[in-house]
């Protein structure tokens, strides 16, 4: 009990350091009432913006002031578009969050195959699999993205390649969140397969004639399930950076695009919200992961 | 290269250091190509990278015209794609190889402090880099590159702001390891200084563990770089970089198909190469690594 009440204090000054560290950079960035203003405005009607948004004031009040509002749940106000920066955000979440559980489940059913069949067959089948493993990892997404564009939708007419109206939209940028996401989880897979192999437990269940597909269905599988867990919830949490650039390919209207445009624009209250929640997502993984692990483990517990 | 028919299994030393080559000798060649592009491009490529050409707009591969054979084409101002890819080399590998050093001697000091002096400032720098990590890599960098304006050196900024958490890490796990050493204990005992122990006796464990994730760091930070300079965060025009011939590449995509194909073939080699590379380095430096 003590151990997990720690364990959420930590998260959440992460949190909160994370918001800080970003708040401070975004007021270093320049002043977003000149973007708001246009290039074209005066200095005066730069002023008058930089009063209505209070950024006239000290940054310490500012910084107050915002802490202040967070912990009531206000996020803010976007500086852009006429609506509340957290309904912003989860106008785009949607679209992210669709294309981020279509990739995760293929890159899961791709990595944990790719890595099981390594294992258990070696010889040729793992050299040929772990060359489309290590090929994949070195592939840049945008770069497959763009491909898979040039062959899928500009030669063959099959997919569209921009625009989310059908699920025929999401096949593209599912296979290029896929492929950058699945070789850790194939290689974790097949090494953590691999180190359970010479234990005693699969010596004993072997001696005693359980059949080979038995003792990989039901002991390695569950035992090497931890470190595949561990690197499944990392993997998880990095998907929002992740999904930049594929959105940005694909013209997806996910968070990842939005990120982009509002850093550039200066919009304070979305870059914050978007930070919030990817730090919160980063946290709350990692703290699944340690929970996930005594649930498939007993043996360990939490002190 | 080697004779050995594919699938014959090695014998001895000599089978093993032979299939060893075999599987080094591309990633090997590929390192040696890009680091010959990017040292003397000017020697390999056929024609100047920035000239541009209107009469020669988009011109397939293999176009030979004045005297010229465009090998790769050219890209929508005339300009000659295999030159600019030759000296996009060198952007890449520049800037990768600056912001790994950067980050790892900065990451690496501030690891080893934290592992030496665990409380107070230890623990501070551990937290600062745990943060840093809450926070998505792009978002950082794209606001690093707002902030000081986009060229090559700040993408090499933002890139040490963003990745230094990585090396300091791994320096505060092995210097907490090291210094439990009894070598440590005796080296203190004999009355060595704090500085002494640690620049003698703590660093040169935790160098070997930073060399194999720098080199693996390469490989990502090269594709960092790209992905900056796609977005229009890198290098700026007109000088040529992987990145940015990619994404001027992505309006020729109906019509041109070699503008977006080779700048990513470049890129997918090195990067694999440098992986490849970084994979051997762990076996060979950490032993315990090996099947």
């Amino acid at each position: 009990m003590r151990f997990v009440v720690i364990r959420t204090a930590q998260a959440a000054a992460s949190v909160w350091g994370a918001v800080t560290i970003v708040f401070l950079a975004l007021h270093l960035a320049g002043n977003p009432a000149a973007i708001i203003a246009g290039p074209t405005a005066t200095a005066e009607q730069i002023r008058l913006i930089a009063v209505q948004l209070g950024l006239d004031r000290p940054l310490y009040v500012q910084y107050l002031a915002y802490l202040a509002h967070l912990v009531t749940g206000d996020f803010g106000f976007s500086y852009q578009a006429q609506q509340p920066a957290l309904a912003v955000f989860l106008s785009r979440l949607r679209y992210t969050a669709a294309l981020a559980s279509t990739g995760f489940t293929l890159a899961l059913v791709l990595g944990l195959a790719c890595g099981l069949l390594m294992a258990r067959f070696g010889g040729v089948v793992e050299r040929i699999l772990m060359a489309v493993v290590s090929g994949a990892q070195s592939l840049p997404s945008f770069w497959l993205g763009l491909l898979l564009i040039l062959i899928f939708s500009v030669t063959l007419h099959w997919l569209p390649s921009s625009g989310s109206e059908s699920w025929k939209s999401m096949i593209l940028p599912t296979v290029t969140m896929a492929s950058f996401l699945f070789p850790a989880l194939a290689r974790i897979t097949r090494q953590s397969l691999l180190d359970e192999l010479p234990s005693e437990y699969v010596r004993t269940a072997r001696a005693k004639g359980m059949p080979d597909g038995l003792i990989w269905r039901k002991h390695l599988l569950r035992n090497a399930a931890l470190p595949i867990v561990t690197i499944a919830a990392l993997q998880l949490a990095y998907m929002i950076g992740g999904a930049v650039l594929t959105e940005t390919v694909f013209a997806w209207p996910g968070v990842g695009q939005l990120t982009v445009q509002a850093v550039q624009q200066l919009d304070l209250p979305v870059v914050e919200t978007i930070v919030i929640f990817a730090a919160v997502t980063f946290v709350g993984a990692n703290l699944l992961a340690d929970l996930l692990y005594s649930v498939l483990d007993p043996r360990v517990t939490f002190r | 290269m080697s004779a050995a028919p594919p699938g014959a299994a090695p014998e001895g030393a000599r089978g093993a250091r032979r299939q060893r080559w075999r599987a080094l000798a591309p990633p090997v060649i590929v390192i040696g190509l890009a680091l010959a592009a990017a040292v003397v491009p000017g020697w390999l490529a056929p024609s100047n990278p920035l000239a541009t050409n209107f009469a020669m707009r988009l011109q397939p591969l293999g176009t030979v015209a004045g005297g010229h054979v465009y090998w790769l084409g050219t890209d929508g101002l005339g300009r000659d794609v295999l030159s600019r890819l030759i000296y996009g080399t060198r952007i890449s590998i520049l800037t990768a190889l600056a912001a790994v050093l950067g980050a790892g001697v900065i990451g690496g000091a501030m690891g080893l402090t934290a592992g030496f002096f665990r409380r107070g400032l230890g623990a501070a720098i551990m937290r600062l880099a745990d943060t840093m990590m809450a926070i998505p890599f792009l978002l950082l960098a794209i606001l690093i590159i707002t902030e000081l304006g986009s060229s090559l050196p700040t993408t090499i900024v933002a890139l040490i702001v963003t990745t230094w958490p990585v090396y300091a890490r791994t320096a505060y796990a092995t210097t907490l390891k090291t210094i439990q050493a009894e070598f440590v204990d005796a080296a203190r005992a004999a009355g060595s200084t704090t500085a002494r122990l640690l620049f003698r006796h703590v660093l040169p464990f935790i160098t070997s563990s930073l060399l194999v994730i720098g080199t693996l760091q390469v490989a990502t930070m090269i594709l960092y770089e790209a992905g900056l300079s796609f977005l229009g965060l890198g290098a700026q025009p007109p000088t040529p970089s992987w990145g940015s011939m990619l994404a001027d590449g992505e309006g020729y995509v109906a019509t041109a198909w070699w503008l977006i194909t080779f700048p990513g073939l470049a890129l997918f080699a090195l990067v694999w190469a440098v992986n490849q590379g970084g994979d051997y380095l762990q076996t060979v430096l950490n032993p315990r690594l090996r099947d």
